[in-house]
């Protein structure tokens, strides 16, 4: 347990010391995020999404609320584990589709007449802002490990050539 | 078509898209140089390559400073050996009997002390 809970983002040295004043983004904000959107998806399950609900069949909707629960919950547990950041990235581009599919729906609604769709439109658009920002710090770190790891190789070769040098080779 | 059908295709298809092109969007951004990063990653191997050499340097200049003390209390020793057995020559000397003085090797001489009195050292073979 005590193993698990330092691969985890609440352990003392998760967060690097120039992020230490933004821990809580990662710490609270976004587990908090992905357990909303998982809440999202088991209510869907359960109650049905309207707006969906006027495109397509009953089937297709309980598979858009399983399907959100699902990579909610993968988010969340690449979130909590950093080292399962590719999980986090596979998971929130399909929160990503889904909820832009909703947002897309309650806007042909809100085109076509249904007007009091308007304020649940602007409401999920602000959702997205969450999962891009996301996804986009996402991208940063994946490019700043890409740029480490050549460092390292760099570093490496820098090395073995230093000893080779102390050999006398 | 109608409206139903239409907006099941939009909306599936910008919902679709959107899922392949935030992820082919991370793939390409992430392959790109930042700045930052590979500022970051040169500072943090300049770092380590500074660190290295620091390490050896310190080894080599402590390796450098003990030999300097023990060649130091080897001198010391040394002076005070040499000072010694000049002494003890010396001592000698006086009491020998005689005005030749000892018969002494000059080249043992020279290893020890330059004073000793060129009347005691044994002539070279002629």
């Amino acid at each position: 347990m005590l193993k698990l809970y330092s691969w985890s983002i609440w352990a003392h040295d998760a967060i690097p010391a120039e992020e230490w004043k933004y821990r809580n983004l990662k710490r609270v904000v976004f587990p908090i995020v992905d357990i909303i959107f998982f809440l999202s998806g088991f209510s869907a399950a359960r109650f049905g999404i309207p707006a969906i609900s006027e495109f397509f069949p009953d089937e297709f909707v309980d598979i858009f609320a399983y399907v959100l629960s699902l990579a909610s919950f993968i988010c969340l547990l690449g979130v909590s584990f950093p080292s399962l950041w590719g999980f986090e990235i596979a998971g929130k581009s399909v929160v990503l589709g889904l909820i832009i599919g909703y947002v897309v729906a309650l806007f042909l609604l809100t085109a076509v007449g249904e007007d009091s769709r308007g304020f649940i439109f602007f409401i999920s658009a602000v959702s997205l802002v969450f999962i891009i920002w996301r996804l986009s710090l996402l991208g940063s770190e994946w490019q700043a490990r890409r740029v480490e790891a050549a460092a390292e190789r760099e570093l490496a070769a820098r090395l073995a050539a230093i000893a080779k040098l102390d050999r006398g080779e | 078509m109608d409206f139903v059908t239409i907006g099941g295709l939009v909306i599936g298809l910008i919902g679709a898209l959107s899922t392949i092109g935030s992820v082919v969007v991370l793939v390409y951004k992430s392959r790109g140089e930042n700045k930052t990063a590979a500022l970051n990653a040169k500072t943090a191997l300049d770092a380590r390559i500074d660190a290295r050499v620091t390490l050896q340097l310190e080894t080599a200049w402590k390796s450098i400073t003990d030999l300097e003390n023990n060649v130091k209390s080897l001198e010391t020793r040394e002076t005070r050996r040499s000072g010694a057995i000049t002494r003890i020559l010396r001592a000698i000397a006086k009491q020998w009997p005689g005005t030749e003085g000892p018969d002494l090797d000059p080249a043992d001489i020279a290893e020890i002390e330059e004073t000793i009195p060129i009347a005691w050292i044994r002539k070279s073979p002629t």
